[in-house]
């Protein structure tokens, strides 16, 4: 297309996809913040080597599939960063690289590149590196405990909240240790407030829409309230299956992805809500911790199925609604013959 | 059942846009004449304007003056003429500017408001209709110019909501509407009062290289760099529109493109380049900002792979062509351009 010749409209507004990208970057940065103040310099490192990863990894196949590299598409640091809080603070170095080379080598960049791919590939990442190096994703350690950069025996390992509710226990956590993130987990992903207040900065900010996590949560929300341990009431079954696990970080950033998710209003909250019930579904039945990763990842496959089936079933059945007034045309035209 | 309707359909009430009218608003405007304009010759009609003008009356003096309706380019007279008396019940004055930047409706409106009102009134006189009113457009911020709500008796119905504006609240009108523009109103008292032939339109020249954004009222035929000097650029634009920002056609060399009598305004615009380098990452705003509930990235998408029937199926010949997707994308991609040729090429495959 030749640059010079500009079309109506001429006047655009402001925000760009790299301003969703980069909202959605900023919103993650608070959270190394915290990392490092929990785990020390080696979250950072873990962040770094997974973001550079990714970028680099999307230039090489740009460059390949001879693609003008765009230094200003964000979106594969994005996917980097969110691999890097996903993982444990206590992961070798080779799990984030072969997370982060799936996530762009396979789940990205074999479809077309940004907005072309149907699974979201930093969730494709992570299930890769959960399903080949299950040891490593799941070995966690105590939060306040500055890890050195090479792990060695000093460190011990311990199982974080979610694997006592798999196993049918309840964790024994207090509100502030929930909301401030302070027991064993992922890098980034257990700290509820900072994700509260970066999950509103996206809302206003537009990149999110407010109805897709509150129908996932609402869905979350219901099924762990009626399939509840025993002696356990149902607030404190919802706030342990919300806020113990990655969860609530799945719900503010993977499942928020505009490249992934169905278009129209509603069949985002039937997205949303049939992603909620299929991660507690897997939470109960399948072997890993990490479910939401492998409920999203499900229902990707299915985004535009769903897409397919609201347009079907609502513009089909209301054409009224789908087809305004068009009988005056010539006012219309008229409007427009400038 | 609002919010399942906000729910299930994906139309929306449009979008807002900075409205940016306001220098050249308040501002009266400017006679910017060439001589075409001074040495033309009046007419005399030889009607007695004290008392009421009959249709057929206004109809000849609008042929003779040589009227032309600012809002479709269209000649009044055969607007007139084309009506038929017993069925026009509303005639209305269209001053609703929902663009940004252009206010050549609404400011002949405000500053020459007793003759487009007389003017209005001998149109609804001649066709016997009830209801006369004029249409203006109300942005939700707030102008500094006060629109009144009565003018000399003819009620003043703001038009409250986001762009499109201009096209919604006439499709909500029936067909049994005169509507007429304020420009031509204007004209149409001045051929009647003065013999005055039309040799000029009103005309806003704005934009963020202008540094003097005023209406003038210029002689058709008036080269478009003419008007540029008159209101001065503060930097060299990137392109010049003849239009509106939001359907306007680029300019590609000022000398040579002459105003025309439906041409409402001309801007000149600085922006940093642009690159469409992002494909389209489907966030959904298109469908969100949709006025007409279409879903623009299924369309633009069955253009360019030229899948006619389906993009039919899907409305694309509902499209009201307003623009507003291509302004919400931000991956800057040219939906309602793609979508516009697609309405072209597939009417010409169906015929």
């Amino acid at each position: 297309m030749n640059p010079s010749i500009h079309h109506a409209p001429y006047i655009r507004h402001p925000n760009s996809s790299r301003t969703i990208m980069s909202d959605t970057f900023i919103a993650l940065v608070p959270l190394y913040f915290m990392s490092y103040f929990y785990y020390g310099s080696r979250v950072i490192l873990v962040g770094a080597v997974s973001i550079l990863t990714c970028l680099l990894t999307d230039w090489l196949c740009s460059y390949l599939l001879y693609r003008r590299i765009n230094l200003r598409d964000i979106s594969a640091a994005v996917t980097g960063s969110i691999i890097s809080m996903l993982v444990p603070p206590s992961v070798e170095l080779y799990v984030v690289v072969g997370a982060s080379l799936f996530a762009i080598l396979v789940a990205k960049a074999p479809f077309g590149g940004t907005g072309h791919n149907i699974f979201n590939p930093a969730a494709a990442g992570l299930a890769f590196a959960t399903i080949c190096w299950n040891s490593q994703m799941f070995r966690y350690t105590a939060p306040l405990q500055h890890l050195p950069i090479n792990l060695n025996e000093t460190v011990t390992f311990l199982q974080r909240p979610t694997a006592t509710l798999k196993l049918g226990g309840v964790p024994s956590l207090n509100m502030t240790e929930l909301l401030l993130g302070k027991f064993p987990g992922p890098i980034g992903s257990t700290y509820t407030l900072i994700l509260f207040a970066c999950l509103i900065y996206l809302i206003t900010r537009r990149a999110v829409k407010w109805y897709l996590p509150a129908s996932y949560i609402a869905a979350v929300s219901v099924v762990s309230a009626l399939h509840r341990s025993f002696g356990v009431g149902p607030l404190e079954s919802i706030l342990n299956e919300l806020f113990s696990g990655s969860l609530f970080f799945i719900a503010v950033y993977i499942l928020n992805d505009p490249v992934t998710t169905p278009k129209y209003r509603v069949a985002r909250v039937v997205y949303g809500f049939c992603a909620g019930v299929l991660t507690m579904l897997y939470r109960y039945v399948s072997p890993f911790e990490l479910s939401a990763v492998f409920a999203i990842l499900s229902m990707n496959a299915l985004t535009p199925a769903i897409d397919c089936l609201c347009e079907w079933i609502f513009w089909r059945e209301n054409p009224s609604a789908a087809n305004p007034a068009t009988s005056d045309s010539d006012a219309v035209k008229g409007g427009q013959s400038q | 059942m609002s919010f399942f309707h906000w729910l299930t359909t994906g139309s929306s009430n449009g979008i807002l846009l900075e409205q940016e009218k306001e220098p050249a608003l308040s501002k009266p405007f400017l006679p910017f004449y060439s001589s075409a304009t001074l040495q033309s010759a009046g007419f005399s009609h030889g009607y007695d304007f004290t008392k009421p003008l009959t249709k057929a009356q206004l109809c000849q003096i609008a042929r003779l003056a040589n009227i032309i309706d600012e809002r479709d380019g269209k000649p009044l007279a055969e607007k007139i003429e084309n009506c038929p008396k017993q069925k026009i019940s509303v005639v209305c004055a269209d001053a609703i500017d929902d663009e940004p930047y252009v206010s050549s409706q609404i400011n002949p409106l405000l500053h020459c408001r007793t003759e487009i009102v007389q003017a209005l009134n001998w149109l609804a006189d001649a066709f016997e209709a009830q209801t006369r009113f004029i249409a203006v457009y109300k942005n939700m911020s707030p102008l500094d110019t006060k629109i009144p709500s009565v003018i000399e008796s003819v009620e003043v119905r703001s038009m409250e909501g986001r762009y499109p504006m201009e096209i919604r609240a006439f499709q909500s009108l029936g067909e049994d509407t005169l509507i007429v523009g304020t420009a031509a109103l204007l004209h149409l008292h001045r051929a009647v009062t003065q013999g005055k032939i039309q040799t000029t339109s009103f005309i806003t020249v704005a934009g963020n290289c202008i540094s003097n954004p005023r209406n003038l009222e210029v002689t058709i035929g008036t080269p478009v760099s003419h008007l540029l000097d008159r209101c001065g650029l503060s930097r060299k634009p990137s392109y010049i529109i003849q239009g509106s920002a939001m359907h306007g056609i680029t300019v590609s060399d000022p000398d040579k493109t002459s105003v025309r009598a439906d041409t409402r305004s001309i801007l000149a615009f600085h922006v940093d380049h642009q690159e469409q380098l992002y494909s389209c990452i489907g966030c959904g705003r298109c469908i969100e900002a949709c006025p007409a509930a279409l879903n623009p990235r299924k369309l633009y998408r069955c253009v360019t792979t030229n899948h006619g029937e389906q993009a039919i199926a899907l409305g694309l010949f509902h499209c009201i062509g307003c623009s507003t997707c291509s302004y919400i994308c931000p991956s800057r991609l040219d939906l309602s351009h793609i979508i516009t040729l697609g309405k072209q090429k597939f009417s010409k495959d169906k015929n």
